[in-house]
């Protein structure tokens, strides 16, 4: 998450910056969004146009946040006006099946046990619902603190401390005797 | 709890985003995105040749400007005749008066040398900037 960007942000530079992000950013992104939207081809879509946005929102870049700050907030920000938009609410997709098809393959005995072990604890994390899933995939995922979850999501940091903990104890719930 | 989920960036990795990457192609379509709504005058006038490797007249050259979402020359035609004058004056294209007495315009071999520097340059705005500059390129 280390990036340093010059305050001010010349117009011919601005496609240069884009690319480095992509290019250092972009899957990061791309999973983030997933953990959002829970869909693939979705999540690439909406990549796509986070980096556009971020393109004509470059200017709105002050310098004294992280660059990655920046970004990612403006990638929550346009993952929840999706989730919030009337297409979303309207048309529903299939994701879980997806999920339940890469669970058979396998091939060694270890491999399975791993396979199951990291099948369920991203299930069981990607199940959560939103709010809580959101900040266990910053926390856990994208190794932010608190403090850094409250800059990036606009929240309180102690609501997110609830959070945390609600969200550790939804899991524990369903993982029940594995833990 | 705490320590199993530590393990959160294996288990994702190795399952739902095991095949999810932003690659090269994802690369190339947000600039293509991002080009097709720039509207600086170098991004009209890298749009105005990549459109006239074939021959178009300007008022079909403006069809198809207007649909890469360029909205400089909606209400001001005029200017898009101005800018091809320049770019005429460059010698990046040229215009012939066919003899339903209708004018086309067309690159040049300099116009091709031109955009295929631009393609492969590492540094796409210096070569862009060469269209805005006064005088030949």
């Amino acid at each position: 998450m280390e990036h340093s960007m010059n305050t001010s942000i010349e117009h011919e530079n601005k496609e240069a910056i884009i690319q480095d992000l992509m290019e250092n950013y972009g899957t990061a992104i791309l999973h983030l969004v997933y953990s959002y939207v829970k869909d693939a081809a979705l999540a690439e879509d909406l990549t796509q146009e986070i980096f556009v946005k971020s393109y004509h929102h470059l200017h709105t870049y002050n310098g004294t946040s992280k660059m990655t700050t920046w970004l990612w907030r403006i990638a929550i920000n346009h993952c929840k006006d999706h989730l919030k938009s009337w297409y979303n609410r309207k048309v529903t997709v299939s994701e879980q099946e997806q999920l339940e098809q890469t669970k058979d393959a396998s091939t060694t005995e270890d491999a399975v046990i791993q396979n199951h072990i990291d099948h369920e604890l991203a299930g069981a994390v990607m199940d959560l619902p939103d709010k809580y899933r959101e900040v266990i995939y910053l926390h856990y995922y994208e190794d932010l603190s608190t403090r850094e979850m409250a800059d990036v999501l606009k929240k309180n940091e102690n609501t997110l401390k609830t959070r945390l903990k609600r969200a550790r104890v939804l899991l524990k719930q369903r993982l029940g005797g594995t833990l | 709890m705490e320590n199993r989920l530590r393990k959160l960036k294996q288990a994702l990795n190795h399952t739902s985003f095991n095949t999810l990457t932003f690659d090269q192609e994802h690369r190339n379509q947000v600039m293509e995105k991002i080009a097709g709504q720039d509207t600086r005058p170098e991004q009209i006038r890298l749009s105005i040749l990549q459109l006239l490797v074939q021959e178009e007249t300007g008022y079909t050259l403006a069809g198809k400007i207007r649909s890469r979402g360029i909205k400089t020359f909606e209400n001001d035609q005029g200017a898009l005749y101005t800018t091809l004058h320049i770019l005429e004056q460059k010698r990046c294209i040229q215009s012939e008066w066919k003899e339903d007495g209708q004018k086309f315009y067309q690159l040049t071999r300099k116009g091709r040398k031109l955009l295929k520097k631009y393609e492969s340059s590492p540094d796409k705005p210096r070569v862009l900037r060469t269209l805005v500059e006064a005088g030949q390129i």
